[in-house]
């Protein structure tokens, strides 16, 4: 008896808890499908758009009647997509692979060598980032234009960047910190100097933080539109990716059909590589929170 | 004990010349970095306070002209300006929002629910796609004649809207931007969210608290330090916010009219070339967002080095 009574005391609110589960999970599924749709819709009506004919894309019929494949290849034909295609790639490695390696150096020197005035040097460097680049736009535009004289030459979004950056050095500051030190003071006793050292052992361990920030900075790099449209803003044989798009867009110089396939392919590079590097990113976000 | 004392200053001798060399090496590692800031932020940095004390036009020497521009900027004059910087703070909204959105959504991604990467996945990808390109595809999405957004309306009987003018423009634009920007806030709450000790929500299962409940009582207070960051983060990107507004409506309605977009007009030909008021401008722009950058940097140290 007693056991009966206890028994229904606990099935009871199990039964009425599963209830809530599944209302649960109903609401949790339509909410994430929800949002999904939302995000996911204005993709494929760019990609569907972007397949139309001249006439019907400029009509509210939303699947295409006639698959124009061609229009991707006119992006490339009529348009300067592909030359700021290679535009983008020549500006951006230079600066990703060598400014990542300087902040990889840098780092180094802050994780294991002492030197006056580090700790002031340091502070000065995390200090920059309070600074927002918003104050450095004007001048430096001014800068690149009379004393460098960069303007009509890509140098202006190049070069800064070789010097590396401040948030990757303090991302591979913390990776640095992680590694084990008695393998570095091995191979110094064996005569190596600290030169030899990073090269050789310190920068093969850092390889995994160094990939994730190549791919972090790229897409940056990429998707970068202010900076380029500063420095290389006149000249179109000059254009990035971004650049290119959007002349465009506003001159009203491509059909809508052409103009939509050239910002699917924009797309295309960081998403393949989101793709490839999923975790990479997601851990880059959550490890340095932000940029 | 001499010989002792001997092998100790050999010793010596050997650790002081290794310090010198690291120090070397020190200044050397430091060095790249050091120079690139020199020349292209702290050059920069004190030329811009040099040219907003001027007017300038970049081919003509410059005039000094004192605090001119800052005087303009804080007098009736300085309407232009401090509307940009009131229209910034508008899409704190958005803000807001898709700090809510995010924290639900990472909410439910932290149970078990299936696809959960595939969601993830579909959340986060737009924040790191070309802004150009998605803010093209949003200005079609909102086209008054070919737009999906008026031919949903349409299949429901609604009436088509104008989504981009004046009334509507800051509406669509937030909803865009907190869309397809929320994705970073929920990755931060997810992790954040993962870090909250298992027990807590064992012992409010066993005081019968329901979901709504753990989630107020519980996740929200977890994750305030994150939130916070959001917050404060989110504000100093409103007032930088520049791509989206240039590329859909390059300004007008006035609504639209963003602080980085005002400066980069005053710095191009339609607007005179006034590098001086453009640079005066980026300053005092700069010294509301170094403050609140700085306010959140302090406060959000502790989570900064927690999380690493």
């Amino acid at each position: 008896m007693k056991e009966k009574v206890a028994d229904i005391r606990r099935s009871r609110p199990k039964k009425k808890v599963r209830a809530n589960q599944v209302i649960g999970k109903i609401i949790s599924y339509a909410f994430l499908v929800a949002i999904a749709l939302l995000i996911l819709i204005p993709f494929l009506q760019l990609i569907l758009n972007s397949l139309k004919g001249p006439r019907e894309v400029e009509t509210d019929v939303f699947w295409p009647t006639e698959w124009y494949w061609s229009n991707y290849a006119a992006v490339f034909k009529e348009t300067v997509m592909l030359h700021s295609f290679l535009n983008t790639f020549m500006y951006i490695i230079p600066p990703v692979i060598v400014g990542t390696f300087m902040s990889a150096v840098c780092a180094y020197g802050f994780a294991r060598l002492k030197f006056p005035g580090k700790k002031i040097i340091f502070g000065a460097m995390m200090a920059t980032l309070v600074i927002p680049n918003i104050i450095i736009m004007v001048p430096a535009y001014v800068m690149f234009a009379n004393f460098y004289q960069w303007l009509g030459t890509p140098l202006p979004v190049v070069v800064p960047g070789m010097f590396g950056g401040t948030v990757c050095m303090f991302f591979m500051l913390q990776y640095i910190r992680t590694l084990p030190e008695d393998m570095e003071e091995a191979a110094m006793l064996d005569g190596l100097s600290r030169g030899g050292v990073f090269i050789n052992i310190v920068f093969p361990l850092m390889i995994p933080a160094f990939v994730a920030q190549v791919i972090l900075n790229f897409s940056g790099a990429y998707n970068d539109y202010l900076t380029p449209l500063l420095y290389l803003g006149n000249s179109t044989n000059l254009f990035t990716v971004q650049l290119a798009i959007n002349q465009m867009n506003s001159a009203y110089s491509v059909e809508t059909q052409k103009l939509l396939a050239a910002c699917v392919i924009a797309l295309a590079p960081t998403i393949v590589l989101f793709l490839c590097a999923q975790k990479t990113f997601t851990e880059g976000i959550t490890l340095t929170g932000i940029k | 004990m001499a010989v002792l004392s001997l092998k100790e200053g050999k010793a010596k001798k050997g650790m002081s010349r290794r310090k010198v060399t690291d120090a070397l090496w020190g200044y050397l590692c430091v060095s790249p970095l050091a120079i690139g800031l020199l020349l292209f932020l702290a050059a920069p940095l004190f030329f811009s306070i040099y040219v907003s004390l001027t007017k300038y036009d970049l081919f003509n020497a410059p005039i000094f002209v004192g605090l001119k521009w800052y005087a303009q900027i804080f007098s009736a004059d300085g309407k232009e300006f401090w509307n940009s910087i009131k229209n910034a703070f508008v899409m704190v909204i958005g803000t807001l929002l898709s700090m809510i959105l995010a924290l639900l959504t990472a909410n439910v991604l932290c149970t078990n629910v299936k696809g959960k990467n595939v969601f993830k996945a579909i959340f986060f990808v737009p924040t790191i796609c070309s802004s150009v390109a998605t803010t093209i595809m949003w200005t079609r999405m909102y086209d008054y004649y070919f737009g999906t957004v008026n031919q949903i309306l349409n299949v429901f009987g609604l009436e088509k809207v104008y989504w981009l003018d004046e009334g509507h423009v800051v509406g669509s634009i937030i909803f865009m931007t907190v869309l397809f920007g929320f994705g970073t806030a929920m990755l931060l709450y997810i992790s954040s969210i993962k870090s909250i000790p298992k027990s807590y929500y064992e012992a409010a299962d066993l005081d019968g608290a329901n979901a709504v409940q753990k989630f107020f009582y519980i996740t929200v207070p977890s994750v305030s330090p994150i939130t916070f960051y959001i917050l404060v983060t989110g504000l100093i990107g409103c007032l930088q916010g520049f791509t989206v507004f240039q590329v859909m409506t390059n300004g007008s309605p006035a609504n639209t009219m963003m602080p980085v977009l005002l400066i980069y007009k005053y710095s191009g030909n339609d607007y005179g070339s006034e590098y001086g008021l453009a640079s005066a401008m980026a300053i005092v722009l700069g010294l509301i967002i170094a403050i609140l950058t700085g306010i959140n940097f302090l406060l959000s140290r502790k989570w900064v080095y927690y999380e690493s």
